[in-house]
């Protein structure tokens, strides 16, 4: 079970007192909710559970992230018990909302089966 | 009706309907699902396999996985909207081919299927 204390900004950037990946900046990381597992390069987010390692240089952590994770609750800027150390600095990385659609009117949406 | 392949000598037919491939995003009846800054479901993963494996595997086995990825790692995110929150979706191929379809590079042979 994860430590409930990843929430906080603060304590994910701790854990990467023995972060291997020089080219990957460890507080873009913490801040968008991955803390360090201690396990090879592997990283773990706290809100939605993905690991990802095996860091190729150019990798993006906000677009590995979304790309293994598309409903990170965080990413997708919903509502998280996340504690950031800057709200304004998290909401300049996050990327920007985007909406699940299907149909031709996403805002009126017709009660209908879904597969 | 059919028509004819070959040499009048060595002749034989094949149905008109026969190697087309449908590749549905959703199974009939039912919704697909479209994220406003990424696209849709199966095209992202559509895209996604073909830049993968796309030369190596199979049309079919391919498709195989663009469902899996479709299936899997997609579930809509719609909180506004909770009776259409959390759904999912799965492709439909519907398939007529009579081979193995390889977007093999020249020079190199595919390994199954009859030719
Ligand atoms: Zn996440």
């Amino acid at each position: 079970r994860m430590n409930e204390k990843y929430q906080r900004e603060d304590e994910r950037l701790k854990t990467y007192t023995n972060w291997p990946v020089p080219f990957l900046d460890c507080h873009t990381l913490a801040k968008t909710g991955m803390y360090f597992t201690n396990e090879d390069d592997k990283v773990k987010c706290y809100f939605c559970e993905v690991e990802i390692g095996r860091w190729e240089p150019g990798d993006q952590p906000v677009s590995e992230h979304l790309r293994w994770s598309p409903n990170c609750p965080l990413l997708r800027r919903r509502p998280t018990n996340n504690i950031p150390i800057s709200a304004e600095a998290l909401d300049a990385i996050l990327p920007p909302i985007s909406y699940d659609i299907c149909g031709s009117n996403n805002s009126v949406l017709e009660v209908h089966d879904t597969a | 009706r059919t028509e004819t392949d070959g040499d009048s000598t060595m002749s034989y037919k094949i149905p008109i309907h026969a190697d087309f491939l449908i590749a549905y995003s959703t199974i009939p009846g039912f919704y697909s699902w479209r994220n406003t800054t990424r696209g849709s479901w199966f095209m992202q993963s559509l895209c996604a396999e073909l830049a993968a494996n796309g030369k190596r595997l199979d049309m079919l086995t391919l498709l195989t996985f663009v469902c899996q990825r479709v299936a899997v790692d997609f579930e809509s995110c719609t909180p506004d909207t909770p009776e259409m929150h959390q759904q999912k979706q799965i492709p439909c191929i519907t398939t007529m081919l009579t081979r193995i379809l390889l977007f093999s590079d020249k020079g190199k042979v595919p390994a199954a299927g009859r030719n």
